[in-house]
């Protein structure tokens, strides 16, 4: 029996590598001085743009795309190295993230009483991951148990 | 023929059966590595597709033709008859702008009278001193002291930039440059001076402006790369128009 199961390991690695686009986009428009293209909701530039979108000058996207970076790559090290220390810092990261995600989420909606679309898409992801990275810690917990 | 025995036989497969295991662990080998090698340039290959896309900000059209002449209210610095109008889209907390900066000095410099430069605010909302900046430098504009405080605040713009109170460093210019305090602090904190930034921003936005610094020469966008020839190029082309 497989330590991973493909189906929750392979969509994990996707919405990682989407979260990745998605912040890394958000994070070269906030160096560019630019602003980002919010063509859908109206808003999005309140989110991206606001004082709350820095940690001491740097913008909470290049977390993002870090977080995401990291994620895939504990997701290409389970398949290449499938080992359990990999599932447990892939899932760690990803309840990180949701929690991160969730709090951020909270922060639009109360405080910004703003919606960006890039980071709603993002929260979307993270919210997907951690369920994914719960599946895989239960399967690598039951295939322990047969080992046993 | 020679007769292999049977010691012989079992040689052979392990022999073979070596080989294959060898040969299993070397293509693992080569197939872990090249799944490292892909995820490697499709990350690579995403942040250099979004650098190049997001590269040219403002849309492929360089010429505005709905740029607005200057207002009243509009900061300029030159004469109001000259046939050419530089604009400037800027935030003095952008770092291209200062940057740039020294480029624009020498172009008024040396144009002087012959041109008119208008400075239009758009201090984008992720700086977060831009608008106390351009607070700042609307109130010296209204002193007629504007040239004076653009340089301090793009030449120490690090100073100021990660300052959670600017107010205090900007008064201090304001003093340097000789403004009259009392009318500086009523400007700063008007609601009228905080109306037009507001308004310049939103003019901005809503002409298509996404970056800043952009210059436009008339209505001509001018490509910055080239630093002062760029401006000279543009502005000697639009004179000989005339």
């Amino acid at each position: 029996m497989h330590l991973v199961k493909n189906r929750h390991l392979i969509p994990a690695l996707v919405l990682s590598f989407l979260g990745f686009i998605d912040a890394s986009y958000l994070t070269i428009v906030h160096y560019r001085d630019a602003l980002p293209n919010c063509s859908i909701l109206k808003g999005c530039d309140i989110v991206t743009t606001s004082a709350l979108s820095t940690i001491g000058g740097i913008p909470i996207a290049l977390f993002g795309a870090l977080f995401y970076l990291a994620l895939s790559f504990f997701a290409i090290l389970i398949i290449t190295h499938p080992h359990k220390t990999w599932v447990q810092l892939f899932s760690l990261t990803a309840y990180l993230g949701f929690l991160v995600s969730l709090f951020l989420f909270l922060l639009q909606i109360i405080v910004l009483r703003a919606i960006c679309q890039y980071c709603i898409g993002s929260e979307i992801i993270s919210f997907l991951i951690y369920l994914f990275a719960i599946n895989m810690v239960r399967h690598v917990k039951k295939v322990e148990r047969q080992k046993s | 023929m020679e007769k292999v025995t049977k010691k012989e036989k079992r040689e052979i497969r392990k022999q073979e059966w070596e080989e294959k295991v060898n040969k299993e662990k070397k293509n693992n080998m080569l197939k872990k590595i090249g799944i490292w090698a892909g995820a490697i340039i499709v990350f690579s290959f995403v942040v250099w597709g979004l650098i190049a896309a997001t590269d040219k900000p403002i849309s492929e059209t360089t010429t505005l033709n709905n740029l607005p002449s200057p207002k009243e209210t509009d900061i300029t610095i030159g004469s109001s008859s000259a046939k050419v109008i530089l604009t400037e889209f800027a935030d003095f907390q952008c770092p291209a702008c200062a940057d740039n900066y020294p480029a624009v000095k020498q172009v008024l410099a040396t144009y002087g009278e012959k041109i008119l430069f208008v400075y239009r605010n758009f201090p984008l909302p992720q700086h977060q001193n831009a608008k106390p900046a351009a607070y700042t430098g609307y109130a010296a504009f209204r002193q007629g002291k504007f040239y004076e405080m653009e340089d301090l605040l793009y030449e120490n713009q690090k100073v100021w930039e990660n300052e959670t109170n600017p107010q205090a460093i900007f008064k201090s210019y304001a003093e340097k440059i000789g403004l009259d305090m009392r009318k500086y602090d009523q400007d700063v904190a008007s609601k009228e001076v905080k109306q037009i930034i507001e308004d310049q921003t939103n003019e901005a936005q809503s002409l298509g402006i996404n970056s800043t610094p952009t210059f436009f020469v008339n209505n001509e966008k001018v490509d910055i790369s080239k630093g002062y020839d760029s401006f000279k190029e543009a502005i000697e082309n639009a004179l000989s128009e005339k």
